[in-house]
């Protein structure tokens, strides 16, 4: 791992070694918030997906490219189910750090995700 | 740009004959020894600003206005975009029933319109970039808070299979701030 300093700014350089497209690997069309609210949620992508990955990134300091390409559409409860959760688990610091997004028909569904990890919804319980 | 070259190079065309002209033929042309230089230029800048200004000015008004109206066109299509949304969900309600394919398209819908907004934004940084800061994080947070006003609460959810009253008047609050926001950027693009 090489360190980058820029000033008081110093942060780790790492490079993207998986890429996890959610389109093919997940579902085309993304679901509730939770597992008890239907299909394709965003806690079933996050436990039997996204979780494994994340934290074998986090172990072996490297960076996922998550491709959000090719969905029909990205509703706010999945978003808030998989990447908000983790967000609320595990820091908006550490998911930024470990996490590059791609989105080439529809940029905005990256500003949606990186906004739901700065600022996560807590769940309506 | 390429309407002004021609006129240059005709006019310079045309002012390298009359030289030419002038020059073999001198003195065809006799001045007045009392007429002051500056008189002279007076003439001359006061000829190019008859000329050359309202030409100038003029296009540069047209340019304007046609950016404006670009602008104001596009925020105009989004919105239409986003009506789609609205239009199926109204729809749902009417019918009184919403399947997990007309989530599946709203979803869509909302892809197609993020599209559009995307659009609207480059739009705007490329023509008026520090002028419209605020008016592009504003516009930028109504939407996103229509879109989790839909999508994020129980419309995704199986047990979700009416558009319930309460859900219809939260959707319709979000909807009709953002279309006020629509409305206002359009007056605001009059005034840039």
């Amino acid at each position: 791992m090489e360190l980058c300093s820029i000033g008081k700014l110093t942060t780790n350089k790492m490079e993207i070694k998986d890429i996890l497209v959610i389109a093919k690997e997940f579902k085309d069309n993304p679901g509730a918030r939770d597992k008890k609210d239907g299909p394709n949620s965003g806690e079933e992508f996050l436990e039997d997906l996204f979780i494994g990955r994340f934290n074998k990134a986090i172990n072996e300091k490297y960076i996922i490219l998550v491709d959000l390409t090719g969905v029909w559409g990205y509703p706010s409860s999945f978003v808030s189910g998989s990447f908000g959760k983790l967000s609320m688990e595990r820091g908006a610091e550490l998911l930024l750090s470990h996490l590059k997004f791609k989105s080439d028909n529809n940029p905005l569904n990256i500003d949606k995700v990186i906004n739901e990890i700065k600022n996560p919804t807590p769940s309506k319980k | 740009m390429k309407i002004l070259k021609i006129i240059i190079v005709t006019l310079l065309f045309f002012i390298g004959i009359a030289v030419g002209f002038c020059v073999k033929n001198w003195p065809i042309i006799e001045f007045n020894k009392e007429i002051k230089v500056y008189e002279l230029f007076n003439l001359l800048l006061t000829t190019s600003i008859g000329i050359f200004i309202p030409f100038f000015i003029k296009r540069w008004i047209e340019d304007n206005r046609q950016v404006k109206n670009n602008l104001i066109e596009e925020l105009k299509s989004t919105l239409r975009e986003t009506e789609c949304i609205k239009d199926k969900i109204k729809f749902c309600h009417s019918r009184n029933s919403i399947s997990s394919s007309d989530k599946d398209e709203i979803n869509f819908l909302f892809e197609q319109s993020d599209i559009k907004f995307h659009c609207l934004s480059e739009l705007f940084i490329s023509t008026y970039d520090s002028e419209t800061k605020t008016i592009r994080t504003e516009l930028n947070n109504i939407y996103m808070s229509y879109w989790k006003i839909v999508t994020g609460g129980e419309l995704m959810t199986t047990r979700f299979t009416i558009i319930t009253e309460d859900f219809y008047r939260r959707h319709n609050e979000s909807f009709s701030q953002y279309e006020i926001k629509i409305k206002q950027t359009i007056n605001k693009v009059h005034r840039l």
